[in-house]
């Protein structure tokens, strides 16, 4: 088997013979053609012209040198015929005569045309001189019984050069001789600015090399299997179909571009095909660059936005993006399509999409023009990768390439772009991550610059976003958010989760049902959550909170235990639920449970028990409740204190010091009571959220018969407690009228009963907590 | 035999059209100097050659197109050279010794051309009347076939002025006049733009009223289903009797090259998608892809471009985009564009050449014109028009 280096593939020139002609598996039936057309022509009369037409990487030069080779390989033939390829880009023929010069000379190469151009040397003054060393030409040949065959490679660049009189000879000389034939190439993009109404253009037939079709595809894919032993690619070419022709779509079907991303692919270890795809992309750049000049303003607008986007845009969107009128915008598409820069893709309405025809144009504008943030340059590879490979093969071929770069001696581009590439792909964020910061440590001591042009992984992102939710920035992590490429379950979960913290919350309904329908449990926990916390229909918080543990979320189960507790005061179910997450490991239901057991089943022991395994857990504050339903229910004074006092070390929080607090009174510890008492006595926040406990723990005081202790206390508040608590201040009056004889006949009729009531229940409580 | 959509067709792949080979051998029997009136592509240059490969008994045809000619001497020069390297004329001993005799200058005859004596021989003019008397020594009638005679004339009227144009019609009666005892000589001439109109323009219709006229019409109905029978000898599918009345109804200027033109794009197809058979879909998107051919429309455009400037390029321009709108332009609606662009003297001479040259009819109707080609119509509304 013949193996070639691959960059022979872009310069048919450099290949061999035998080696041209192996590779030359498509285009066959118009080189047969146009072969037989030669074979068979007498060349008595003049004959038919060609420009062999196609955008670049269509194989033009390829059929050309095909075609000559062929001839030279018929030994028949090139008895007659005597092929000339011109194999330079003919830069140095500008005028009709320089072709026939330039021909005389590689005829001379021929004993049998020795001469030649000294015969055309002598005319050079004539003013007819392009005339006479035409008729040398044509003498010569019909003396030595040859007939001509020019294959001129880039013909239209010659063409267009030709000055009035120079073109009018042209047509005659087509028109007159029969001793030659042209066989030219060109490449279609520089094409649009010819003035085909020149003479002599009528006389080419112009065959135009369109994009492979399917077939072709497939047999060029066989082919580059074969000479890179790639046996697998047999089997993909024959299992399936649709990679191939998604892959025919993606390149327009030009074999340059094929022949290209397939290396870039196979090339997993050096990265010369890449090298090679720089290489190329360098070289077009001059005429790319032409090409975009030659429009109008608004024209290089469209297409920069066109190409930039690579996907197929509708009008509506290209005119919004380039700030045009719909019809201006359309104007315009007409126009760069009638030369050829964009094609139409119909749909079924009638809105059509644009984009860019020539695929490799768009490679090279992204690569190469694409400097705006946000480009993605590797578009196009990420696009054939997705297209190649499944989920499986493609994080097959990033641990592959994971695995290159450990090992070095990876061209750096390559490696980079190739990282950029596959890890817009599916693969999962883990190997993506690690792929991603493994680069970096690569290239950047190599070039710091190009990581410019590497993007963040999904879990850098995603921390990204996390700290912009954190912080209430809501839309800019919603932006950052879009940095991930595939709208999986975890992005679309990440954006239900934000608008949801952002208060959107059918938006984030909208979000999570997105995420739920790909299965994932978070979102339907999440969206329950909204329907049980924010929209409050619990019947449908049930239905998902019910559909989120069927597909094992455990948070589901705690959360719909809260559900049945709180809102349905389902207390069974409510309680298999908290022990069905209490199983899975979901320590807040231990405390929750134990809340259930206090508050509801008022099963103390059970309380008692799972109140202690939430404090084990982890959750201490558990303990401050377990201190006061030991207080509550007068269970154990030693055993509460123990409790609160543990709790109170834990955490110093009003609660915590209230309870404390409370239950040294119980066990008749009062300076200590005191002490801890003004940890929420003198904090403002308790006034709003227990102001009732407040009462509470002075009417134990009281009932403690440490009046002067609680008249201290009223006396040392800041926050005016005489006047908050008055019916406890005029309870405490009432015990102290000894001290205070007129103290308690200043309380009004009002408060009467209210203060009877107090003190009713101060008695009550100097025999509860004796 | 091949589909060939460039040069002149010749040999065997010429279709040979019997009534108009004998109207042209009425009148060269008859010795006329011939002037053959045809738009574009419709086969002047093939029908010449096929007289050329052709000829009865006694007759040589030369032909030569000096489209790139752009004075008078250099023309005489061309000829000339090319009379005298003709085998038939070369060869002929009582020629060549006539020329010698009579034009002391002349050096040496040869199939490379002539010698002269001294470099740089000024009358060509002279020596070619004396070249062609020649011919009267000899028993062999010459027809001097000149392509693209019009071209040729405007080049020398754009790189000379009109009064050299105009005496280079002159000489050329003249040489006519000259030779016209021998009888011997008979010049015809070709060319795709109206000569006829271009002499008008000159004032100077006395120089090329001893031409007859030779018409070369399109293809009538029998003439086209053999064409096309003769040209799928070359493909590898048919087309039903079905198939080819939808593209001849699709053309209905029946000119040879639309129908080569069209059964090559057919052919393309065919190959390209490895077709089993041509649909009317199939024919629809030739007709479309034949469209896309540039090199084989846009000299229609580049010609009016080139030949008329200013409000005359306008106003031809208008009247093309309003057929090509409208399928019709009515007479008073032109009358009406003429005075628009201050026109109303020129116009009709602008609209001869619209017609000769095969733009625009009015054979149903003189007051109501259309397009000659539906091909060119659909062409000029999509590429020229909008």
């Amino acid at each position: 088997m013949l193996q070639i280096s691959h960059i022979q593939v872009y310069n048919p020139f450099n290949m061999t013979q035998e080696e041209l002609i192996n590779i030359f598996v498509v285009r066959t039936a118009i080189f047969k053609e146009i072969f037989e057309d030669i074979k068979f022509s007498e060349m008595k009369h003049p004959e038919q012209h060609y420009i062999i037409q196609g955008i670049r990487g269509q194989g033009k030069t390829t059929l050309l040198l095909r075609i000559y080779y062929e001839i030279v390989r018929d030994i028949k033939l090139s008895k007659k015929l005597i092929p000339i390829i011109f194999n330079e880009e003919p830069y140095n023929i500008r005028k009709l005569y320089n072709l026939w010069e330039t021909t005389a000379g590689l005829l001379e190469e021929r004993n049998e045309f020795a001469g030649l151009t000294g015969k055309m040397e002598k005319e050079f003054n004539k003013t007819d001189y392009e005339m006479r060393c035409f008729e040398i030409l044509e003498t010569s040949l019909k003396k030595n019984h040859k007939k001509l065959i020019l294959f001129i490679d880039n013909i239209g660049m010659f063409l267009e050069k030709l000055d009035k009189k120079d073109q009018h000879r042209l047509r005659e000389v087509l028109i007159e001789s029969s001793e030659l034939r042209i066989i030219g190439a060109s490449s279609s993009i520089v094409e649009f600015s010819y003035d085909y109404g020149k003479p002599f253009f009528e006389f080419f037939k112009i065959s135009k090399l369109k994009g492979l079709n399917f077939e072709e595809t497939k047999v060029l894919l066989l082919k580059l299997g074969e000479m890179y032993n790639k046996k697998k690619i047999k089997a993909l070419v024959e299992n399936n179909p649709g990679r191939i022709e998604a892959l025919r779509r993606l390149t327009g079907g030009v074999i340059r571009t094929i022949v290209l991303l397939f290396e870039i692919f196979i090339d997993e270890e050096i990265g010369s095909a890449f090298i090679d795809l720089e290489k190329i992309l360098d070289n077009v750049t001059p005429l790319y660059k032409h090409r975009m000049d030659d429009l109008s303003p608004p024209q290089q607008q469209i297409v920069d936005v066109i190409a930039i986007n690579w996907d197929a845009m509708s009008t509506k969107d290209i005119a919004k993006k380039t700030r045009m009128q719909s019809k201006v915008a359309a104007a315009q598409l007409n126009q760069l399509q009638r030369n050829n820069i964009i094609e139409k893709q119909a749909t079924s309405t009638k809105n059509n999409f644009y984009r860019i025809s020539e695929r490799f144009f768009n490679i090279w504008y992204l690569m190469r023009q694409g400097r705006r943030k946000d480009v993605n340059k590797v578009r196009f590879l990420v696009e054939f990768l997705e297209i190649w490979c499944s989920k499986d093969e493609l994080q097959k071929r990033a641990l592959k390439h994971l695995d290159a770069i450990e090992k070095g001696g990876i061209y750096h581009r390559y490696a980079l772009y190739f990282t950029e590439a596959i890890s817009k792909t599916d693969i999962s964020y883990e190997i993506q991550d690690k792929l991603i910061k493994k680069i970096r440590e690569y290239v950047g001591p190599i070039d710091k610059g190009l990581l410019r042009d590497l993007s963040p992984s999904n879990l850098e992102i995603l921390s990204n976003v996390e700290i912009l939710f954190k912080n209430k920035k809501y839309e800019s992590a919603l932006k950052e958010l879009q940095k991930i490429r595939y709208n999986d379950t975890i992005k679309l979960f990440f954006s239900g989760y934000i608008y949801h913290l952002k208060g959107d919350f059918s938006k984030a309904e909208e979000y999570y049902l997105k995420a739920a329908e790909s299965g994932d449990s978070f979102a339907l926990n999440n969206i329950a959550m909204l329907y049980h916390y924010e929209f409050k229909e619990f019947r449908k918080a049930e239905e998902y909170y019910l559909k989120s543990v069927e597909s094992g979320d455990t948070d589901a189960l705690f959360n719909i235990a809260v559900l049945y507790h709180k809102e349905f005061k389902d207390f069974k179910k409510s309680e298999e639920y908290y022990l069905k997450a209490v199983e899975s490991g979901v320590t807040q239901a231990l405390f929750n449970i134990a809340l259930l057991y206090h508050y509801e089943f008022k099963d103390f022991k059970k309380a008692e028990e799972y109140y202690l395994k939430a404090v084990e857990s982890g959750y201490t504050k558990s303990l401050n409740n377990l201190a006061w339903m030991f207080f509550k229910e007068k269970i154990d004074k030693i055993k509460a204190l123990e409790y609160a006092e543990k709790s109170f070390k834990e955490e110093k929080t009003i609660f915590t010091a209230y309870t404390y607090s409370t239950i040294l009174l119980w066990n008749n510890e009062f300076e200590k009571a005191y002490k801890i008492s003004k940890e929420f006595i003198e904090n403002p926040e308790s006034f709003e959220k227990f102001p009732k406990d407040i009462t509470l723990f002075l009417m134990l005081l009281i009932s403690k018969k440490q009046y002067h202790l609680t008249l201290k206390i009223f006396n040392e508040n800041p926050y005016d407690l005489m006047n908050r608590l008055k019916p406890v201040y005029y309870a405490l009056m009432y015990f102290m009228q000894d001290d205070y004889p007129n103290e308690y006949r200043k309380m009004g009729e009002e408060l009467k009963q209210t203060v009877e009531e107090i003190i009713e229940e101060i008695l009550r409580l100097e025999k509860d907590y004796e | 035999m091949k589909i060939i959509t460039g040069p002149p067709v010749a040999g065997d792949n010429y279709f040979f059209r019997k009534k108009l080979a004998e109207e042209a051998w009425n009148l060269i029997e008859s010795g006329c100097h011939i002037l053959i009136t045809a738009p574009r592509r419709v086969g002047k240059t093939s029908f010449m050659y096929y007289l050329k490969d052709h000829p009865k008994k006694g007759y040589c045809f030369i032909y030569l197109n000096t489209e790139s000619v752009n004075n008078e001497n250099e023309f005489f020069r061309r000829l000339v050279n090319k009379i005298v390297t003709t085998e038939h004329i070369g060869n002929s001993q009582k020629i060549v010794t006539f020329i010698k005799k009579n034009i002391p200058s002349i050096k040496r005859v040869g199939p490379d051309g002539i010698e002269f004596t001294k470099p740089d021989e000024k009358n060509f003019k002279e020596m070619l009347v004396k070249i062609l008397q020649s011919i009267q020594s000899d028993n062999i009638k010459l027809i001097v076939m000149l392509d693209e005679f019009p071209q040729t004339l405007i080049n020398i009227i754009e790189d000379e002025g009109e009064s050299q144009g105009k005496h280079f019609l002159r000489s050329n009666r003249e040489i006519r006049q000259d030779i016209e005892s021998s009888k011997n000589v008979q010049f015809i001439y070709a060319g795709s733009i109206g000569l006829e109109n271009i002499v008008s323009r000159l004032n100077a219709v006395a120089t090329i009223n001893d031409l007859a006229r030779l018409i070369i019409p399109p293809l009538i109905i029998n003439e086209v289903n053999d064409f096309i029978d003769f040209l799928l000898k070359n493909t590898k599918f048919t087309l039903s009797h079905k198939l080819k009345n939808y593209i001849l109804k699709k053309i209905e200027w029946l000119i040879p090259f639309y129908i080569q033109l069209v059964i090559s794009e057919l052919n393309n197809i065919y190959r390209d998608e490895d077709l089993n058979e041509i649909s009317v879909d199939i024919i629809d998107r030739a007709f479309v892809d034949m469209l896309e051919q540039r090199n084989h429309f846009e000299h229609w455009h580049t010609r009016l471009r080139t030949s008329f400037k200013g409000k005359e390029y306008s106003f031809i321009k208008e009247v093309l985009n309003t057929v090509s709108d409208n399928n019709i332009i009515k007479t008073n609606e032109i009358n009406d564009l003429a005075v628009k662009y201050d026109l109303v003297e020129f116009y009709r001479d602008l609209l001869k050449t619209l017609t000769y040259d095969g733009y625009l009819n009015n054979n149903d109707n003189p007051k109501i014109y259309r397009f000659n080609s539906p091909i060119l119509k659909m062409w000029w509304k999509n590429y020229v028009a909008n």
